[in-house]
């Protein structure tokens, strides 16, 4: 070995020891760290001819334990930790700025995601090279996008609206405590296997899982606007799923979720037990249901049925940066102030509600993605259309966020739902609701009507260029008879366009049923939640649900072929 | 009859030693029954099944600059099925069928893939194997019945079958556990990374471990059966930067074993680590190389890269992909004429060179080679094959798919395509490096060239390190030239080969445009290994690096600031 050699070794390796106890004299923390940076990066960038006007970090960890079973088995049981980066860097100013929508142009969806991998560990030299690192690689992407703006708006048709690409805010400064989260792994894959046991006799039943997991969500905020927030949230979830096959193909799916902010929070054992049971006898009844054609007419959705339904064909359409796009339905944008729904409904969104009914509310957090605090938006009172949901880009007639900027880690915040609530001062009983539709039933003269009662979820379409539909995807739906019979059916999709059948709303129950779940949508998934008493329509539609070509197996399960 | 009575005989005895593993007689007992009773209504019956079940254990380390960027575990276990309907000559495999379009397409590439309970409960990994096999099987129909209708229109050009017949063997191999201190592992990553905290210089850089037991189960209705145990370790350092005209500089050191003692150890990593930095550093200060052409000398893991990329990637062959769809068979057509199957018998390298596939070799000289086992993935027995005597191509790799000209396996199905196991470069005369290096100087000046070029590190078609050589023996460092036109042709060229050979150990590389098989490579792909000498080419292009590249930061790194 060459002399060079040797001492280059000599010191490279006491200079990494010199280093490591360094580190262990002072632990900055990431918000110490990612401050320095912002101050460091932004700096040196004022000097350039084109200087940055707004620069942020948001570093998101989460912390996760999975562990799912199938038919009494265990199947997975893992255990992760990472941490996210989203760099927000504008050049140009308030009023126009880099990231401002081009139009004409199909928006690259990867310019709304990057996947900046992060130290998790609290070293401020490894966190603040990344941070430098990936800083410099937006500054360079932001004056390129900052050029094509400004001649794209030269070239295009005047704007519609003319409200600003970023809102002033007032800067937040807030630090809780992580909170750790609280996992025995051993219990949970008992449990999963547990959960799950009681499938396994079933040979007509092609998947039944049952899968825990616990997210620890901790996020650091700092602004050049002089934030700086960590915040910390765990969330655990309990998703039962099992699917049968009608003789016809048809795939019957039958689901059951909980979510909760604690472990104690989550059913116990005998709950979730009686639900799998129900979920077994519900899946056999499905099978031999009979398929429902397409048909218009009244019907009554539960009250989860309902709040799915107001978070499709509502809350999106609501999210403020729809209303500037203009390649969106905007289904709402000009009605503010005019009555969309009956006069006994109000819909409000809050973040800082944390439990409603008894119920954890997912969809709740102090501060938004974009260092905004959290509050509570009317987006209706009494009917009538108020407000949109607003992060930092402004709409017009809208100059400020209302907090609703949100992202999952390593995307683009723009707004989007959190806790919605369906509120009803006209509340009578399920009972006298029932009433309601076997009169509307014989006023229409039609042989039955529909109850909706538990659904998948639901997506909804809100561009220009498609037919501005929403689809919510039922499981357990009944006929109603207008003697009062309840017949279940299978092979329906609740369809319909969000306009016609808002006024359609006839009344409402007592319910306030909570259904937590992720929304998917530009950026990324969130977690929400929707609460809503059960509704009556005199018109909806439904159409039939696709299904499967796939036979079921040819041969019997192996433990029923004897 | 004759092979009716064998085949049971066969499967009987595996019965036997089957019965010890529950998963095994998972395996077995259900793959008996889909024998005997798998037929819908009266279509093709399966004549073949393999199950394949892979456990694998795996851990995976990353840091940069000290701090840790993930540290996780998994355990997975896999299953693929692969069915057969119609017989030896014509069968549903090699097929691709381009009516469901993208969702189809991956319906194709994942199709035959379970996962498995963890848990070695016998009638769940039944279940598991039922389901698997009977979506395996009604896809097979399709494909056959596809594959049937679109050669009915054609003269079908080779005769040859679609599966060529093995004795079928059962094999063990169970080495050693990969087993690991965890603490140790980590301190490794970290302080290999740590190294780099004293390098501003370099702008991004990180250290990947990660080590994986795979245990591997194999069964067959020919009676085939294998079980292996393949424990593996891999370090992998990656440091890149830029040059002070942005031109992008990176290069890696990386690391293979059985176990962490067969990794060097971390004094030698760090040398590893600081010649690396050296020579970026040398890279960014280093001039261009406009264009070249003539004799070019490429040693060590450059001589192996090269050889690896143009020459020996056209070594594996498989049969063209028949479709229902014109353009795409047309499309695969082209591709597949660029492998070496056309060159049989014809000379593809100089006399003196002879190119052997070793799958049973295990060490080159004190240093491990690790493209080696006892079985392919299907149960065919590893066997040396001589590709290439004294540089007339005597065959090409194949798996169990016949090609024109070669209609047995040569064992070498890896991992769900065909692929090189350990490749030697044998030749039968050889001259010292110097001497090569004298011989490239002169032929460069006899072409009027003032300097021959030597690359020692080659980067797919990108020489990171490679020298002007003069003719009074000094050396200029030129940065990264790009190779161009290098084809399989340019290998009969080659002038003269050292007698010093390196050994150099790269995973699978990713085959570019179409898979070469329609399925899904799932889990680490499988390493090769090359030993090679350095090689003397007569005539190669090389050309500067096309492309603007984006500045070099703006700001100084933060590793500076202290």
């Amino acid at each position: 070995m060459e002399l060079r050699q040797v001492v280059a070794l000599i010191v490279l390796s006491v200079a990494a020891l010199v280093s490591r106890s360094q580190n262990q004299d002072q632990t900055p923390s990431v918000l110490d760290a990612a401050k320095s940076e912002l101050i460091h990066s932004l700096d040196q960038l004022k000097k350039q001819e084109v200087p940055p006007y707004f620069l942020s970090y948001e570093i998101v960890e989460t912390h996760s334990v999975i562990v799912s079973g199938s038919f009494g088995t265990l199947t997975n049981s893992s255990e992760n930790k990472r941490r996210q980066l989203h760099v927000d860097l504008r050049v140009g100013d308030y009023a126009m700025d880099n990231t401002r929508q081009m139009r004409g142009r199909t928006s690259n969806p990867l310019d709304r995601f990057s996947n900046i991998p992060m130290p998790i560990e609290d070293d401020s030299a490894a966190i603040r090279n990344v941070l430098w690192y990936q800083t410099d690689k937006k500054y360079k992407k932001a004056l390129e996008d900052l050029t094509t703006v400004r001649t794209n708006s030269q070239v295009k048709v005047q704007q519609e609206d003319n409200s600003a690409d970023f809102s002033t805010e007032t800067a937040q400064q807030f630090v809780e405590a992580t909170v750790p989260l609280a996992v025995n792994r051993q219990v949970w894959e008992e449990k999963v296997r547990r959960y799950t046991a009681p499938f396994q006799r079933f040979g007509n039943l092609y998947q039944a899982v049952a899968t825990l997991s616990a997210n620890q969500d901790t996020r650091w905020f700092v602004s050049s606007d002089g934030a700086a927030i960590q915040t910390s949230q765990t969330f655990y979830r309990l998703y039962v799923a099992a699917y049968s096959k009608a003789d016809d193909g048809m795939e019957l799916p039958r689901f059951e979720s909980y979510f909760s902010f604690t472990p104690a929070g989550l059913p116990d054992d005998a709950t979730v037990l009686r639900a799998v049971n129900k979920m077994i006898v519900d899946l056999e009844s499905l099978r031999k249901a009979p398929v429902v054609d397409p048909f218009t007419g009244p019907a009554i959705l539960s009250g989860r049925a309902t709040a799915v339904f107001f978070h499709e064909v509502f809350g999106h359409r609501i999210e403020g940066h729809r209303q500037k796009s203009e390649t969106e339905g905007q289904t709402f944008r000009k009605m503010v102030g005019e009555p969309i729904l009956p006069d006994f409904l109000s819909v409000v969104f809050d973040p800082t509600l944390r439990q409603y009914a008894g119920v954890d509310l997912v969809g709740s957090y102090d501060y938004d993605d974009e260092g905004v605090k959290a509050r509570r938006v009317t987006a209706v009172d009494d009917g009538v259309l108020k407000n949109f949901l607003m992060s930092r880009s402004p709409i017009d007639g809208y100059p400020t966020s209302n907090g609703h900027g949100r992202a999952q880690p390593g995307f683009t915040p723009v707004a989007r739902q959190s806790n919605l609530l369906v509120l009803n001062t006209k509340a009578i009983s399920r009972g006298q609701l029932k009433t309601l539709l076997l009169q509307e039933i014989k006023k229409q003269g039609k042989s039955f009507g529909l109850l909706f009662d538990e659904i998948e979820g639901g997506f909804t379409l809100t561009g220009r260029t498609i037919p501005n539909a929403f689809n919510v995807l039922p499981v357990m739906v009944y006929r109603v008879y207008s003697n009062g019979r309840e017949e279940l059916v299978r092979g329906v999709d609740l369809i319909g366009t969000p306009l016609t059948v808002f006024s359609k709303i006839l009344a409402a129950d007592d319910e306030a049923a909570v259904f937590n779940g992720i929304c998917g949508a530009e950026s990324g998934g969130v977690p929400v939640s929707s609460t809503a008493p059960a509704i009556l329509v005199s018109q909806i539609e439904v159409q039939k649900k696709l299904k499967s070509q796939e036979r079921a197996p040819i041969l019997p399960a192996p433990f029923e072929d004897k | 009859m004759k092979s009716v009575m064998l085949f049971c005989l066969l499967l009987a005895s595996s019965g036997a030693h089957a019965r010890e593993d529950v998963v095994v007689r998972a395996m077995h007992d259900e793959m008996r029954r889909s024998i005997q009773k798998l037929q819908l209504q009266k279509l093709d019956k399966p004549y073949f099944i393999s199950y394949r079940i892979v456990d694998s254990e795996s851990r995976e380390i990353s840091a940069t600059l000290g701090s840790l960027l993930a540290n996780s575990e998994s355990r997975v276990r896999l299953l693929t099925v692969n069915i057969r309907v119609g017989d030896y000559s014509l069968d549903n495999s090699n097929f691709l069928s381009l009516g469901a379009g993208v969702s189809g397409l991956a319906a194709q590439m994942f199709a035959g893939i379970a996962g498995l309970p963890l848990d070695d409960d016998y009638n769940e990994l039944r279940r598991q194997i039922w389901l698997a096999t009977d979506g395996a099987y009604k896809k097979a129909l399709e494909d056959i019945a596809g594959k049937r209708a679109a050669l009915q229109n054609k003269n079908r050009e080779d005769d040859i079958p679609d599966f060529s017949k093995v004795m079928p063997v059962s094999n063990t191999d169970l080495a050693p556990r990969a087993e690991l201190d965890w603490q140790d592992a980590t301190r490794l990553v970290r302080e290999t990374s740590a190294v780099f905290r004293q390098t501003p210089s370099i702008q991004q850089s990180q250290v990947h471990f990660s080590a994986d037991n795979r245990l591997e189960r194999y069964l067959n209705s020919e009676g085939g059966t294998f079980t292996r145990l393949s424990p593996r370790v891999s370090l992998r350092v990656t440091a890149s930067t830029q040059a002070r005209d942005g031109m992008p500089l990176s290069d890696f050191v990386s690391a293979y074993g059985y176990s962490v003692r067969d990794l060097p150890s971390e004094a030698d990593l760090l040398l590893q680590i600081h010649a690396m930095v050296l020579g970026l550093s040398n890279l960014q200060a280093a001039p261009v190389q406009d264009r070249y052409n003539g004799p070019v000398l490429f040693e060590g893991q450059a001589a192996a890269e090269v050889f690896a990329r143009v020459f020996a990637e056209a070594l594996p062959a498989q049969p063209t992909l028949i479709s229902n769809n014109a353009q795409l068979e047309e499309a695969l057509r082209q591709q597949s004429s660029n492998s070496l199957l056309n060159k049989l018998g014809s000379r593809v390298l100089p006399e003196f060179i002879d190119v052997l596939d070793d799958p049973t070799a295990s060490h080159e000289k004190g240093n491990l080679v690790f493209g080696g086992y006892k079985v392919d993935e299907e149960g065919v027995p590893a066997k040396q094959t001589l590709v290439v005597r004294g540089g007339i191509l005597k065959t090409v790799l194949t798996s169990r798919a016949p090609v024109r000209g070669v209609p047995e396996s040569t064992g070498n199905f890896r991992e769900r395509g065909v692929a090189a196991s350990n490749l030697y470069v044998n030749a039968d005369k050889t001259f010292t490096l110097g001497e090569l290096q004298k011989r490239l100087v002169d032929s460069a000046v006899q072409r009027g060239n003032p300097f021959g070029i030597a690359i020692r590190r080659l980067s797919g078609k990108v020489a990171t390190l490679a020298y002007r050589v003069y003719p009074d023996g000094h050396e200029e460092l030129i940065r990264n030239a790009e190779l161009t036109g290098m084809t399989v042709a340019s290998f009969k060229d080659i002038v003269a080969v050292s007698d010093q050979r390196s050994v150099y150990t790269e995973a699978t590389p990713q085959r570019n445009g179409f898979p070469s098989s329609v399925t899904a490579q799932i889990g680490a792909p499988p390493l090769e290994s090359y030993v090679v000498p350095a090689i003397l080419f007569d005539d190669v292009s090389l050309v500067k690096l096309p492309g603007n590249s984006a500045k070099p930061p703006f700001t100084s790194s933060p590793l500076l600031d202290k």
